[in-house]
């Protein structure tokens, strides 16, 4: 028995021995690094905000903007029949938001504020773009990159999470402003958006917080137009400043342009998502009171013909291809990919100069400063067609119609409206953003003429009722049901937002 | 009566054999114990047919040839005596008392093999005649309804599908369910690749069952103490054949298979092409969704039935086994054809397999046995695949011609369908879009055995299980999926080598015996896979990853790396032999938990007293007065622990998303698992009690157990909100109670002289409960377990099942009132809902094994009672409009519920109101709204099946003069006859495979290959 212990002993002395330890130590994944360099984690986090995030922000909204129309009599998108299987929600706070922390947090570590202050960018961005379609989402219980994980996180209201994501915006242009810095932002050449320049990243977040103020627009107690324009001074000041990157045209499937026929979203071959833009937008283009053929010049440029008749034809919201045999197939209309934000190398614009210059527009306008609006308004389409590349001869056309407005054409209100919001329309092609703009402005069609219920509604809406909101993902109302607001589709897709109510 | 005329029989063909020199001979037959006359023994002369009975008085005749040599005397409950007679006219015999079955050994833990009497668990033992009894290729269904508590479910009737294995019920809600493998000492791998679009094979199928020499089970955690974590759900352990010393034998055995489909769905034949919705301007759709009848010239094509082929496959194996006191040798080859009830599917399997011992001295041997499998698949795509054989021949309406799939030119001919992707041709897929596996396979096992002193043995055992995979999935030139080609390949490598140290120390004192084990174990497990895959070949005949440019292939790897480092003991007591006692304890070490925290423990302790002994010996004879002639009870208490799986404590890094969102160009966190550094090992308790207890003469034996186990913390991935930035992670959460009762039930109905009838009766009655789930969650979803259109899918429900049913139900109000929509349409609720649970409430196997002389007939009924199926086949069916139930298209129904008035009340809430609206039901509510609701598609799977029916004739062996030792023909029938209220094909059903972990997928029908039945003829033969 004596010897039996001892070897007893010995075996327990073996396995706890420090070679033990080595030899257990393979738990690091052998398949992918556990460790990834800050400045490496950057250009992943740009392209998820735009090409999962914001992608998948537009996806749906697109047809609710009535930028586009579906083949299909009633189809859902079309005609607002939305369920809690709408995911901008996960491709944003799942596969994207944590990448953007992860910049904040490894930038405070490593001593480089230039990276926490991107970070904190796409943070408010992230969080109020998601935000401005649903209502409540959770802040200080998401993810946080230190602290253990909160498994059912706290929702806040609305009107908390612009105050702190306003606050991250100006957070994150003191950490840009930082002139201690330790990695370079450029380092390995991850900043795709402005190559290191930390001025245009400032710009970038100015115009986000000019977006964002412009919100309040309902909100007489907070609309502040003064700190709209004064925001907008600081953001972006001409051409080639807008928040984006170009897609690949020589890459794969998903490096190319979703809206694009060589994308990852499902825009090409011969059941595409979306049959063509909708008849609403390629009726705007067509009646533009800034050419002199009404054609706004940037029709060919945002489009291409239908090609089995070479003309520009659009599909009525709601209403799928028309029984007319003229028009039953996906040839006879204008179909989504390869115009000017459809092509495989198009990018997919964050925030633009334009849309500065429409916000200023927009502010200026409220302010009672008709003048001031309508300089920024002409700037707003003049810069947006410089950018499509329209003819000088165009542009100087448009720029002559735009000069020779009066005070009398900004007068009321909803007709200065009416000239801003359907140029900032047309200037801002597949951006969840035109969504905001449109709840803002009560879906008026005083002020997007033409404006109408998609035919085969949703019956839920009566006729004087518009969508409000989307529903929230079955994700989240099943593993987080508590926090979660009132999702029923019925109710959540009547509830406006925060900033949509008025007071 | 019968007993006269056999008698008279036997008298009169021994009269006739008896005619030139012969002699009678009588006695009396007395039991050895008590000396009492025993009544109806038989007796035969050895090597014939001829015998005699004893009568009352134990006293027999019986007439023989003058060259007689030996009389056998066997009698129920007696040890077979035989005798020889010499020259005597009277033969006096007592019998003893037949111990066989009480004091039997099974092979235990390690390959420690064990009294079952001193067990304080239940084991059940499986012998090779009774595991190659049906026929199976799958050494895993060989096993089916044969153990009490098995729970074992086919994947279908695709040639090589996987079969799930779960040992009284489920312990994990994420993790594997599925009990270790263990072939000879050493585990194996039975995995299955992930994959719910192709029917993979569990890696037990490598095995092949000729070379089994026996199988145990050990149940639950108690049985598997000292193999440790992987044993957490019991444990299936193989013995292997060995030679034996002094008889070199080579025996033959092959056999021929005839197979088809069990049937197919039932299809409506009313309607044809057509679809309203979509496509109102033509009738080009695959959808069969006409308003007219089909006039009655038009000719129905039964494309679903006709496209399964009756599958004939052989099987072949040889083996040689001889030996001396020396060493011995067991060598075999075996060759298995498996062809497939579709056109090109096939599961091929040639293995060779050697085990060697030798003696060096008296007290050191050496054992070695190294095995060689390849196994080689054609599969075919299935499930919710856009391209699966099943789903795509759904897309032929009945009047259209199928197998009509060829252009003049050559290309293939399919469906026109306006504006949906169109599907492949399922005969021209058949040929040009293959899919093959290849596996190679190596176990090789070396062993010492050294006894140094009398008391002491060392024992040390190195094995490694390593196999190689490979995989390709192809789509020709002209696919409709792939119009230029596609090819996806993978290479897997996995090793798991372990290696044991066991020292082993027995001591008797007088009564008390004692005995130690204390061992040290290493496991270190490796994994490695490559994918590649790319598509657009550049030279349309060509099928490979370098005919596509370079820009278009993708490719990535996966390793995982797991080691564990383990020392037990156990301690044996017993006294006299009536009562044990047994004690374990193990500590293990494992790299997948965090390092300071990576240490655990586990104890077990058991008792199994031999009540009937005890009161024999105090003189007690209450029990024999009973008919017992053993009883036994026994208990154990038993705990596991568990680590976590490997690289989970960390969130891993990714380089790529999938084809709908955009390439991140560089390393992201990855969407799911997050990492979780402060993971602890979980535990798991059981507690089992239960008896063994044998009957009039050991004619009847009967096993019963009850166990009570539970899973605490358990390390469990849950799927947790979006908003926690993450799909998922892996937690200690939760608590999972398995309950149950089983009971084995082994009688010798008859025992006569050419007449026995054996009857096994298993029962298991299981009970798998959600006790407890992390935070508000509800439900442990298996996303992998999908049915088609995602009408619903496994999960494990909060205080509720383990094997749950969890999909779109209705919208109903609190009194289950449908709730209908403005036009008095039914909806779907808000959220999933529980509808069903997959597992049976009991099941049943009743084997039967009736010889008579030579003719031997064993048949299996095997019950499953309870189980509900997921009908996912139906769904889809619905869905193209070639169910049955779709004939009524068109027609008007009012439901009965409550329609929604379009207002609210002050509250907010819908006010609704009884309904009187007429809806139609059309495609739109049968695509839309009725094949999309879950809960139409649960179903109460219980069945009975005739599993298997073999009729055996053994050829007399004197017929060939001792130059062949052994001649047997059989002919097995499986799945004969199945009767269950089931609308599919079979509810023993698993479409999805066994890879699907934690709640699994079995129940869940989702168009696969339906199972099938089949007829073997096969010959055994040994010389």
């Amino acid at each position: 028995m004596n010897t039996i212990k001892k070897i007893l002993i010995l075996l327990l002395i073996v396995v706890t021995s420090a070679s033990c330890n080595k030899f257990l130590d393979v738990n690091d994944d052998p398949s992918a690094p556990s460790d990834v360099a800050l400045d490496l984690r950057l250009k992943p986090a740009i392209l998820l905000a735009n090409g999962a995030a914001q992608w998948r922000g537009a996806r749906e909204v697109i047809a609710i903007e009535q930028y586009v129309a579906s083949r299909d009599p009633g189809d859902a998108q079309d005609c607002w029949k939305f369920d809690n299987k709408y995911f901008i929600w996960q491709n944003t706070l799942v596969w994207t938001y944590p990448n953007v922390v992860d910049l904040i947090v490894m930038g405070e570590d490593e001593n480089s504020p230039h990276f926490s202050g991107v970070g904190k960018i796409f943070k408010a961005y992230l969080l109020l773009m998601l935000s401005d379609q649903l209502g409540s989402v959770p802040y200080d219980d998401l993810y946080n990159g230190r602290t253990t994980p909160v498994l059912e996180p706290r929702f806040e209201e609305q009107q908390v999470i612009y105050e702190k994501c306003l606050a991250d915006l100006d957070d994150a242009i003191d950490d840009l402003s930082q002139t201690e810095n330790t990695i370079e932002l450029n380092r390995r050449y991850g900043d795709i958006i402005y190559q290191g320049d930390t001025e245009k990243w400032i710009k970038f977040a100015y115009a986000l917080k000019a977006r964002y103020l412009n919100h309040y627009s309902k909100k007489s107690s907070l609309y502040d137009p003064t700190a709209v324009i004064n925001a907008c001074s600081k953001a972006f000041d001409g051409d080639g400043q807008d928040a984006e990157f170009a897609y690949k045209s020589d890459g794969s499937q998903t490096q190319a342009n979703p809206f694009s026929a060589e994308g990852f979203g499902d825009f090409g071959g011969i059941t595409p998502r979306y049959g063509g833009y909708s008849a609403f937008f390629v009726d705007m283009l067509k009646s533009s009171v800034i050419a002199e053929d009404s054609i706004d010049p940037r029709l060919p440029i945002i489009m291409l013909p239908a090609d089995s008749t070479g003309l520009y034809t659009g599909i009525v919201s709601g209403r799928g291809f028309d029984t007319d045999p003229e028009r039953t197939f996906l040839y006879d209309y204008s179909n989504v990919p390869g115009g000017f934000y459809s092509k495989a190398d198009s990018p997919f614009p964050f925030i633009t100069y334009s849309e500065v210059k429409f916000i200023e527009a927009e502010a200026r306008l409220r302010s009672g400063d008709l003048g001031g609006s309508r300089a920024a308004f002409k700037e707003g389409v003049l810069a947006n067609m410089r950018k499509l590349g329209v003819a000088d001869t165009s542009i100087t056309e448009a720029a002559d119609s735009i000069d020779a407005m009066t005070d009398a054409d900004f007068t009321p209100l909803n007709a200065g409206l009416h000239h801003i919001m359907t140029q900032k329309y047309i200037a801002m092609v597949f951006n969840p953003e035109t969504w905001v703009d449109m709840r803002r402005m009560d879906y008026d069609s005083t002020i997007y003429n033409g404006l109408r219920h998609p035919e085969n509604v949703n019956s839920i809406f009566a006729d004087d009722e518009w969508i409000r909101a989307m529903v929230y993902e079955y994700n989240e109302e099943n593993r987080n049901p508590n926090n979660i607001p009132n999702n029923v589709p019925e109710v959540r897709m009547k509830t406006p937002v925060w900033w949509d109510i008025p007071e | 009566m019968m007993k006269k005329i056999l008698f008279f029989v036997f008298f009169l063909a021994s009269f006739l054999v008896s005619f030139a020199q012969e002699r009678t001979i009588s006695g009396i037959v007395t039991s050895e114990s008590d000396g009492e006359t025993i009544p109806g023994v038989s007796v035969v002369v050895k090597g014939t047919t001829v015998g005699a009975m004893t009568d009352v008085n134990g006293k027999y005749s019986i007439v023989v040839k003058s060259d007689t040599k030996v009389l056998i005397f066997s009698y129920i409950g007696m040890k077979t005596k035989e005798v020889e007679i010499g020259l005597k006219n009277t033969v006096n015999v007592a019998l003893e008392t037949e111990a066989t079955g009480i004091d039997e050994v099974v092979v235990t833990a390690l390959g420690i093999k064990k009294a079952k009497k001193s067990l304080g668990y239940s084991v059940e033992n499986v012998g090779h005649e009774e595991l190659t009894e049906g026929n199976q290729t799958n050494v895993v269904n060989a096993l089916q309804g044969k153990v009490a508590g098995v729970s074992i479910t086919n994947s279908g009737g695709a040639p090589g599908a996987s079969s799930v294995i779960m040992i009284r019920g489920g312990n994990s809600l994420s993790g594997d369910n599925q009990p270790l493998f263990v072939v000879d000492g050493i585990p194996i791998d039975n995995s299955t690749v992930a994959g719910e679009l192709v029917a993979n094979s569990n890696r037990g199928l490598d095995l092949n069952s000729e070379d089994i020499e026996s199988v145990s089970i050990l149940k639950g955690p108690a049985a598997a103490a000292l193999y440790g974590i992987k044993a957490a759900n019991g444990a299936v352990i193989i013995t292997t054949k060995t030679g034996k010393a002094g008889e070199a034998k080579i025996s033959y055995n092959g056999s021929f298979s005839v197979d088809n489909v069990v049937g197919v769905p039932d299809m409506q034949t009313m309607y044809g092409q057509g679809s309203l919705i979509r496509h109102n301007m033509s009738y080009i759709t695959t959808f069969s969704w006409d308003t007219l009848r089909l006039a009655d010239t038009v000719p129905i094509y039964n494309n679903l039935q006709d496209f399964y082929q009756t599958a004939y496959s052989s099987n072949h194996n040889v083996s040689y086994s001889g030996g001396n006191e020396k060493s011995t040798v067991y060598a075999s080859a075996g060759r298995l054809n498996n062809n497939g009830v579709m056109d090109r599917t096939s599961y091929d399997r040639t293995s060779f397999k050697l085990n060697t011992t030798s003696s060096l001295k008296k007290n050191l041997t050496i054992g070695s046995s190294f095995n060689y499998v390849n196994s080689a698949s054609n599969r075919t795509r299935q499930g919710s695949s856009n391209s699966g054989s099943f789903s795509s021949i759904l897309n032929y309406p009945v009047n259209v011609n199928m197998k009509d799939y060829l252009n003049e030119d050559g290309t293939q001919k399919i469906v026109e369908s306006l504006g949906d992707a169109p599907m492949d041709n399922p005969y021209w897929s058949a040929i040009n879009n293959p899919i093959t596996n290849r596996v190679d396979r190596y176990i090789g096992i070396a062993n010492v055995s050294y006894d140094p002193f009398k008391f002491l043995n060392i024992t040390y055992r190195i094995g490694s299980d390593v196999f190689m995979e490979k995989n390709k999935s192809s789509y020709a030139w002209g696919s409709a999926r792939f119009n230029e080609g596609y090819v996806g390949e993978y290479e897997a490598f996995n090793q798991i080598t372990t290696s044991t140290l066991l020292l082993n120390a027995n001591h008797k004192i007088e009564k008390h015996s004692f005995g130690l084990t204390v061992g040290n174990n290493i496991e270190d497990n490796y994994y490695r896979r490559t994918n590649w895959s790319g598509q657009n070949f550049i030279e349309p005949d060509f099928v490979g990853i370098n005919n596509i440019v370079s820009d278009d292939r993708t490719v990535n790897q996966k390793i995982t790396r797991k080691r564990i480092v383990s020392a037990f003991g156990e301690f044996k007591y017993d006294w006299n032999s009536v009562v044990f006692l047994n004690l374990t304890g193990r500590i293990d070490k494992s790299s997948t938990l965090p390092k300071d925290k990576n240490l655990f423990f586990y104890p077990s302790a058991g008792v199994s007293v031999l009540v009937s002994t005890i009161l024999k010996n105090m003189g007690v004879s209450a029990l024999s007065d009973l008919g017992i002639d053993y009883f036994k009870l026994r208990t154990t208490w038993a705990q596991v622990g568990k680590d976590a799986p490997p690289h989970v404590l960390q969130t891993p890094m990714v380089s790529t998303t999938n084809t709908y969102t955009i390439d991140p160009e560089g390393f992201m966190r990855a969407i799911y698992p997050t990492g979780n550094p402060a993971l602890l090992p979980e535990f798991t308790n059981s507690f089992e009690v239960g008896t063994d207890i044998r009957l009039f003469k050991n004619r009847v034996a009967l096993d019963f157990s009850y166990y009570n186990m539970t899973s605490r913390d358990q390390i469990l991935f849950i799927r947790m909100a979006p908003s926690t930035s993450t799909f998922g992670g892996y937690l200690n959460a939760g608590s999972i109670n398995n309950k149950g009762i089983e009971f084995l039930l082994s009688t010798k109905a008859v025992k006569k002289t050419n007449f026995n009838w054996y009857v096994d009766l298993n029962f298991a009655k299981a009970v798998s409960h959600v006790n407890e789930l992390p935070g508000e969650i509800k439900q442990v979803e298996n996303s992998d377990s999908w049915a088609y259109n995602v009408i619903a899918e496994g999960a494990a429900l909060l205080d509720g099942p383990v094997f749950g049913i969890y999909g779109k139900a209705y919208k109903r109000d609190d009194n289950g009132n449908l709730l209908l929509d403005a036009d008095g349409m039914v909806q779907f609720a808000d959220v999933q809902q529980q509808l069903g649970d997959r597992y049976p409430n009991w099941s049943a196997g009743i084997s039967n094994k009736l010889q008579y002389k030579n003719i031997t007939l064993n048949f299996l009924v095997d019950i499953s009672y309870g189980n509900d199926v997921l009908n996912g086949t139906k769904a889809a069916m619905i869905y193209y409009g070639l169910d049955p139930i779709t004939t009524n298209r068109g027609e008007t129904f009012v439901f009965d519920g409550l329609r929604s008035t379009g207002t609210t009340d002050a509250d907010g809430n819908i006010i609704y109101e009884p309904n009187d609206s007429e809806v139609v039901l059309d495609q739109d509510y049968y695509q839309n709204i009725y094949s999309k609701i879950g809960e139409n598609f649960v179903e109460d799977g219980s069945w009975v099946r005739l599993r298997y029916v073999t009729l055996t004739y053994d050829f007399p062996t004197k017929w060939f003069k001792d130059k062949i030792s052994m001649l047997q023909f059989n002919v097995t029938g499986r799945n004969l006859f199945i009767l269950t209220n089931y609308s599919g094909v079979d509810p023993e059903i698993n479409t999805i495979g066994a890879a699907v972990m934690g709640t699994g997928s079995i129940g869940i029908d989702n168009l696969g290959t339906p199972s099938t039945k089949g007829i073997d003829f096969s010959l055994r033969l040994s010389f």
